[in-house]
């Protein structure tokens, strides 16, 4: 694993106009860095990420189907009460999902440590899955980089893949997709499943999250009152199920992406249960309730809500004292503690890896940089490259 | 190779355009299309015992069919009566009348019900309503070779294929569907700040 600085293509900003990428900069610092990429031996790729990536996966859903069976865990994870047996039904029904994100340290050798799992709304999907691709495309057109380079990058393929075995399951079903206003990244997110779902032959329809109405027999529905059959949402079910229409989840004839099930695989409480049932695998880090005794055995370690996203309120805590944190609006549901793993640098930069799976397949891998020890949403995106 | 194969043309975006401008000129279609809800309600409903049923009697309507039918076994699965054992469940269905559900048994599906806003040869069903039905095998159960409802409703012998369903216990999803309100999700983001609600 090594950090290559390489050219940039003077042209990749009237590209990204071409594709429709319009955040590649974010708050006029930039989010997409081709200045450099990094360089991955298959072996790494296959052994080190691909792998653990899917044995992690499936050990996750070890932990879903135990908390689903578990009123007292339920609660751990902060499931309102409401919803226990609804998440349960949808778990035995086996809602189908269709992708997630595994935050991996990993330094090219020894274990990939799984950090966290974004399994409910992750984001920077097109960059990974269309983006860096087409970078590596053009590079090797213009012999920039060897023609032999390979990429770890089976994201939209397998996207448009999956579409397609749920579009059978649900033959003319149109696909709703939804996210927040004013947000430029989570609309290219949505905008590009819309492009794969309708590659795959499924009708899309936009709206915002603001905007689905409740019909009076209990249906969700858009702004033209058309039922909602099948939602995509990238908007965290921990929202949802406290929010106005929440209950009304419950009794849905909507089928949701993800399903609501991922709400137990979004929740940081699942990294205690993932150490409490498989203690000392080699991809995870001791992790702990903050209330657990146990917690005090790491002297050096992350704590982190049971609920954050793009590294929100997240500490860095050494013997006692904070030597790092982030500022942000999650905390109030509780703490989880994790081993403190520090992220690989090269240079002055922190690089954390994205591991993709689409639903339980691995589908490749994305890398963010930051200067700081907590990867958060204004980190840059960087490219990488197979190649031994 | 470990990567993608993409269309490459598929993804462009024309120049200068946002990629929302397939989306609004879609939805603006939608927007000028016949989008009305029905006001008036039915007391007839047709019966279906599977999906072939549902198939032949509205050729043209096969997909709808289909959604219908797998709608009608989503909601049973909320509505359906549980019952903690096994045998109590068949006490009440018969033998092989149940399975189980979540560490739960219920009776199974077999059959299902949509309302008919047409008349009797005219149809105009409503597949976005459809209500599960089942029977029982013991004579000694109210709902002996009779459809019931997930709670209970008696609708005529299995044999039937239309029900009367003036006087069930059907009110509440019969009638039009008014939309109440809007706004009902999404609220929490507008109280925090952040770019993007993805992680």
């Amino acid at each position: 694993m090594l950090r290559l600085p390489l050219a940039e293509r003077p042209d990749w900003q009237a590209t990204a106009r071409e594709f429709g990428f319009h955040f590649h900069t974010l708050y006029g610092e930039p989010y997409w860095d081709e200045s450099a990429c990094y360089q991955f031996s298959l072996r790494q790729i296959e052994q080190d990420l691909e792998d653990p990536t899917a044995e992690l996966h499936q050990m996750c859903l070890e932990v879903v189907d135990r908390v689903v069976r578990d009123e007292q865990l339920l609660e751990r994870f902060c499931i309102p009460p409401a919803f226990h047996d609804a998440i349960a039904r949808d778990w035995f029904a086996g809602s189908p999902s269709l992708y997630s994100r595994l935050d991996l340290a990993y330094d090219g050798k020894g274990p990939a440590k799984l950090l966290e799992n974004n399994a409910d709304t992750p984001t920077s999907l097109y960059e990974t899955g269309f983006w860096q691709w087409l970078w590596l495309e053009q590079q090797v057109d213009r012999g920039i980089i060897s023609h032999r380079a390979d990429q770890f990058n089976a994201l939209q393929e397998l996207l448009i893949d999956r579409f397609a075995t749920l579009a059978a399951r649900y033959p003319g079903t149109d696909l709703h997709v939804s996210c927040c206003r004013d947000t430029v990244e989570d609309r290219g997110t949505v905008q590009y499943l819309q492009d794969c779902a309708e590659q795959a032959g499924i009708r899309t329809r936009f709206l915002h999250v603001d905007e689905i109405g409740l019909r009076s027999d209990n249906r969700f529905v858009d702004l033209q009152a058309v039922p909602i059959r099948w939602l995509f949402k990238l908007y965290p079910w921990e929202f949802m199920l406290r929010e106005d229409y929440g209950p009304r989840v419950i009794d849905s004839s909507t089928r949701f992406l993800e399903p609501l099930w991922k709400s137990i695989l979004s929740n940081k409480a699942l990294l205690p249960l993932l150490w409490q049932l498989f203690p000392g695998h080699p991809n995870l880090l001791p992790a702990y309730f903050e209330d657990d005794p146990a917690a005090t055995s790491l002297s050096h370690h992350v704590r982190k809500p049971i609920f954050s996203r793009e590294g929100a309120n997240i500490q860095i805590i050494h013997n006692g004292r904070i030597t790092a944190a982030a500022d942000g609006p999650y905390g109030a549901e509780g703490y989880i503690v994790q081993q403190y793993h520090p992220l690989p640098r090269f240079g002055d930069n922190h690089t954390l890896i994205g591991a993709w799976l689409v639903n339980d397949q691995p589908a490749g891998i994305s890398i963010r940089e930051d200067t700081h020890r907590i990867t958060q949403d204004l980190s840059r995106f960087l490219p990488h490259i197979i190649l031994d | 190779m470990k990567r993608s194969r993409i269309d490459i043309g598929r993804m462009r975006k024309e120049q200068g355009k946002a990629s929302l401008g397939t989306l609004i000129k879609y939805g603006a279609v939608v927007a000028g299309g016949a989008f009305v809800l029905k006001g008036c309600s039915s007391d007839e409903a047709r019966i279906y015992a599977n999906l072939n049923e549902c198939e032949d009697d509205n050729p043209t309507e096969q997909a709808q069919c289909n959604i219908a039918y797998q709608d009608a076994l989503r909601e049973w699965r909320n509505e359906a009566p549980r019952y903690p054992r096994l045998s109590d469940c068949e006490y009440d269905f018969g033998d092989g009348s149940c399975r189980p559900l979540s560490q739960h048994f219920i009776p199974i599906m077999t059959g299902f019900m949509l309302l008919n806003n047409g008349s009797d040869t005219e149809l105009d069903l409503d597949f976005d309503r459809p209500r599960g039905l089942t029977s029982s095998k013991r004579r000694y159960s109210p709902a002996y070779n009779r459809w019931s409802t997930a709670d209970g409703a008696l609708l005529g012998n299995t044999y039937q294929r239309k029900a009367d369903i003036s006087k069930s216990q059907l009110q509440p999803t019969k009638g039009s569907a008014r939309v109440m309100g809007r706004g009902g999700f999404g609220r929490t983001v507008s109280s925090r700040s952040s770019s993007s609600w993805g992680g």
